[in-house]
């Protein structure tokens, strides 16, 4: 055994506070990497396997012929190849021939391509299941840029984990320094110092790294379970629970405990070098230690005597500790609180959506498309409607009791190239498409989408009439700038329609909708095969849960003219749309009424449901419970590292005052003053950390507010300015408390021994 | 055979009017088996010489030669290599490692050597020095004149060309004091170690071989007593 290794291990035995809290930090450290690490690799392994489950095979390729299918057999690049035949709706016989590749392969399209000669064949490549299988240069590719990104976020902490490992190994060694300088005096070289406290750092990871391992994979697995029962995996990933694997490879283990060493490697190495380098006779005489002037604090003199005095300065003398502790705890401070806010927030948005309104909520949309059940590649949009399908849908989902509004609406978009036909509309609206939407209301959805001050009354919508809203932006048809016989053509998948509008949109124009066949490019017609008329008897636009898209004008009727008049008479003529609006008046349930909507919807022969807008809401409910995990599990741990580095500084700090506090008590200074002295030095680094972190969150509040917040609905929730004056109250509690446990603790040890005997500090 | 030399060696403290002359332009010559006592006010600069002498410190300018060699041409490494093999240092403070027992602190230098020690010769000198039954104390467990005992031993343990020593009884009892200047004195008759001893104490500068006074940083008076 070397002498570097001897020493070593000699100074963990005699230092046993200071290497309790090294590996406490190296162990911290270890466990968030650990912890990244095994959600990553659960993560992975849960994708895998749920990709498994959807969809087992790389590829498919369609309509192979028994040669091709044999190509395939014996390629060496494929492991699998499963044949399944069946008959199409064509009455052909078809052939769907399912791949599994090996693991070697280079890119799954190419083979397919060079096994068929053929640039785009018929096939379907499982991009995701490969990617997660890690076959194909494309997936490694991929993973190397996920797995770089993942150890970037690492990086980060570890940049921020490495402060406390260097203050560890910084303050043990700055209490040998004179040791070290006698070892040199010795004969001992740089590298025989710097070796002694590299072996601690060896000895002392042998140690926390193991710990930190199994905390690590212990701290996942209830994070992992935590997520798992908040249905987040759904909501995100469209993932089922049942198919979450929890995942501990032995290779992240070791790339966890590797990089763990590394870092604690660096940081011993560099605290060895540091004292290594100072010249011995300085060290021994202790001449290198310039005492700088500090300058007191006038107002802690003034409130606190000379102890006030005297701990503003102690905090103060050494300026790189106190700007270490300082960050340490504002780092820990500052996350609580953003991720506080972050919740805080979304709960606030939650519950701003939930309560807005009692009866209607206007994020609680349910997108149907009527009268048909729908096949795969068929939208509404291809199909003719018989009205009175669509009507007797209507009345059935009305007599549900679960619903309280129907909005009924249609659309059809201006073509841009059109719009180059009016100059000045389209140079003045700036957009490449506008939307023209009719949407048909009840009266009690029509009353609140107009906060309960329509223009009109809703009885005068009835009989063909209309409500004109965001008439404003297009001001210059108001004025009558554009042709007086303006036409667009509605050419947005499928939908032949138009919509004429006499007198350019104005309150009291008569808008006449008509239908046309499809655009014929030969002969560069339209056939009309309905119109129908309209009056427009007022403008306004709804402020109350009210949609649209981008600069839409919008033509509001009544619903009871839809189904009495327009959707009778013309056949249904645009594609009717049906928005079911939730009426859930208690919300107390959102996710059960959400449920029995959909087993409504899906045992129903007249409506399909295409997207929910409830199920954006669950999520987001979902999405705060596995943030409220994640993120106390992270403020947990930052916070706990950011206490180990205090308490290490504080006790520290007054270990090595011990001869100047026996000088103190010789000259006279009670107990009752010491610690006074102590608990305005804790105080000073909690209320500068709290300081600094209000000083970076309310910017931040309010750039967000300002940035991503402000322009939204009146009375809609905001980023708080008080919650991170709140959350820093709250944490500032068991940090100042923290550091006068560890003061009271630290001091309590020198009472054991005389005051004669702490100013000589025998060892 | 001159073991020591120094040529000029000045050592300048700070700069411009904070600037100090610790030690300006000292030249001397130390035959080997030589045992002189360097005396001067505190503040003359004795310790800066000491230290320069044994490398564990830069001088400003000049040079000094041990064996010969100017030690100031030397690596860093080489120089740890110097203070290791030529040279035996004792504070006054003895400067122990708390954590490691007497043996240990003895036979530190040629551990980081990558040398067996001698078990025979630290018995051996260890009984001379009258702590061979407490190599394996620590050296909070000692008095301080034993703690000076086993500073000395491990100086005197790697046969160092030069043995320096600063103040070694500056904190001892006369009882002690006494002791450790025999201890010495016996040191170099029976191994012709050379010896540099700084002293407040002027009875003990009598007893060596030669008495060099410094002041400001000069040397005032050279005399060869004996």
């Amino acid at each position: 055994m070397s002498f570097s290794q001897k020493l070593a291990g000699k100074y963990i035995l005699s230092q046993k506070r200071h290497s309790v809290f090294t590996i406490l930090s190296i162990t911290a450290a270890v466990l968030f990497i650990t912890v990244v690490f095994t959600l990553f690799a659960s993560y992975w392994d849960t994708m895998k396997n749920a990709n498994l489950e959807r969809w087992p095979w790389h590829a498919a390729v369609y309509d192979l012929t028994d040669e091709e299918i044999e190509l395939f057999r014996d390629n060496d690049f494929v492991e699998k190849v499963e044949v399944k035949t069946f008959e199409g709706s064509d009455g052909n016989i078809h052939t769907d021939t399912y791949l599994l590749f090996t693991r070697d392969i280079h890119d799954p399209t190419t083979l397919i391509r060079t096994v068929l000669d053929e640039s785009r064949p018929k096939c379907e490549i499982n991009s995701e299941l490969l990617f997660y299988e890690l076959i194909g240069v494309h997936s490694k590719a991929r993973f190397v840029m996920v797995f770089s990104l993942l150890y970037v976020f690492i990086f980060i902490f570890i940049i921020c984990a490495r402060f406390i490992i260097d203050t560890a190994f910084e303050i043990s060694s700055k209490e040998r320094e004179m040791q070290f300088g006698i070892l040199a005096s010795l004969g001992a070289s740089r590298k025989q110092i710097v070796r002694i406290i590299l072996w601690e750092g060896i000895i002392l990871s042998l140690i926390a790294i193991p710990i930190g391992i199994l905390l690590g994979i212990g701290a996942s697995y209830i994070i992992f379970d935590s997520v798992i029962s908040t249905d987040i995996l759904l909501a995100l990933l469209g993932v089922e629970g049942s198919a979450a694997v929890f995942s501990v490879p032995l290779i992240y283990m070791a790339a966890a405990a590797i990089t763990s060493l590394i870092w604690v490697m660096l940081s011993a190495y560099g605290t060895g070098m540091r004292f290594a380098k100072k010249p011995p006779v300085e060290v021994i005489r202790r001449s290198g230690e310039k005492i700088k002037k500090v300058k007191k604090s006038r107002i802690l003199g003034k409130l606190g005597g000379i102890v006030g005095t005297l701990a503003s300065r102690n905090v103060r003398r050494n300026k790189k500790r106190f700007v270490i502790t300082v960050v340490s705890i504002t780092l820990s401070f500052a996350l609580t609180v953003i991720m506080t806010s972050i919740i805080t927030y979304t709960d606030e948005v939650i519950a701003y959506n939930r309560n807005s309104d009692a009866l209607v909520n206007p994020y609680c949309h349910y997108f149907v498309d009527q009268a048909a059940r729908s096949n795969v590649g068929e939208t509404h949009f291809d199909r003719e409607y018989s009205p009175e399908y669509i009507k007797e849908g209507y009345e059935l989902i009305k007599g549900t009791g679960c619903l309280a509004q129907i909005e009924v609406s249609e659309f059809c978009s201006i073509a841009p190239d059109e719009l180059a036909l009016h100059e000045n509309f389209f140079d003045y609206t700036g957009y490449d498409d506008v939307f023209l939407d009719i949407r048909y209301f009840n009266e009690e959805y029509y009353n609140y989408a107009f906060n309960g001050n329509p223009p009109v009354p809703y009885s005068e919508l009835r009989g063909g009439n209309y409500v004109v809203t965001n008439y404003a932006k297009y001001s210059n048809i108001l004025a009558g700038e554009c042709p007086v016989n303006y036409e667009a053509d509605g050419s947005f998948s499928g939908f032949t329609s138009r919509i004429v509008f006499e007198n350019n949109l104005r309150e009291g124009d008569n808008a006449t909708l008509v239908k046309y066949s499809p655009y014929d490019d030969d002969r560069k017609a339209y056939e009309i095969t309905n119109e129908i008329q309209g009056n427009i008897i007022g403008s306004g636009t709804p402020t109350v849960g009210f949609e649209s898209h981008g600069d839409q004008i919008t033509l509001i009727g009544c619903e009871e003219d839809y189904f009495d008049k327009i959707a009778t008479d013309s056949r249904a003529m645009f594609g009717g749309t049906y928005y079911l609006v939730l009426s859930d008046k208690q919300r107390q349930d959102l996710q059960k009424t959400d449920i029995s909507i959909k087993d409504y919807i899906e045992n129903t022969d007249y409506f399909t449901l295409i997207y929910s807008d409830v199920d954006g809401l669950i999520n987001t409910e979902r999405f705060n419970s596995a943030m409220r995990v994640i993120s106390a599990a992270i403020i947990i741990l930052i916070t706990v590292i950011a206490l180990i580095n205090e308490v290490n500084i504080i006790s520290t700090g007054i270990l090595n005052r011990r001869r100047e506090i026996a000088s103190l008590r010789a000259l006279g200074m009670t107990k009752g003053q010491l610690t006074g002295m102590t608990l305005i030095e804790c105080g000073l680094y909690s209320v500068v950390s709290a300081i600094a972190t209000l000083l970076i969150c309310e910017p931040l509040a309010f750039f967000i507010n300002t940035r991503f917040v402000t322009g939204q609905e009146a009375g809609a929730p905001e980023f708080s300015y008080t919650t991170p004056i709140t959350a820093v109250l709250l944490i500032l509690i068991p940090v100042f408390l923290a550091g006068i446990i560890t003061a009271f603790s630290s001091l309590s040890g020198f009472n054991k021994n005389t005051i004669s005997e702490e100013m000589m500090a025998i060892e | 055979m001159d073991i020591l030399k120094t040529e000029d060696l000045t050592k300048i403290y700070g700069k411009g009017e904070n600037e100090v002359r610790a030690l300006n332009g000292i030249s001397l010559t130390v035959p080997e088996g030589q045992m002189t006592a360097i005396i001067g006010p505190s503040g003359s600069g004795k310790s800066t010489l000491l230290h320069l002498i044994g490398g564990v410190d830069r001088p400003t300018a000049g040079k000094v030669f041990v064996n010969g060699e100017d030690v100031y041409k030397q690596s860093d490494k080489h120089l740890a290599v110097f203070r290791r093999r030529h040279v035996g240092l004792i504070y006054q403070f003895y400067n122990l490692i708390p954590i490691l027992s007497v043996r240990d602190n003895i036979t530190l230098p040629m551990q980081m050597d990558g040398r067996k020690p001698d078990e025979k010769k630290l018995m051996m000198l260890s009984e001379k020095l009258g702590i061979a039954g407490r190599l394996n104390a620590l050296p909070s467990q000692l008095s301080g004149g034993q703690q000076q005992r086993v500073s000395i031993c491990r100086a005197l343990f790697s046969n160092p060309s030069i043995l320096l020593a600063d103040e070694p009884t500056g904190n001892l009892d006369s009882k002690n004091s006494r002791e450790i200047i025999e201890l010495l004195r016996a040191s170099n008759k029976e191994f012709r170690q050379t010896m540099l001893i700084i002293t407040h104490d002027e009875d003990i500068a009598l007893q060596c071989d030669r008495i060099i006074a410094i002041e400001d940083g000069q040397i005032i008076r050279d005399e060869v007593v004996k």
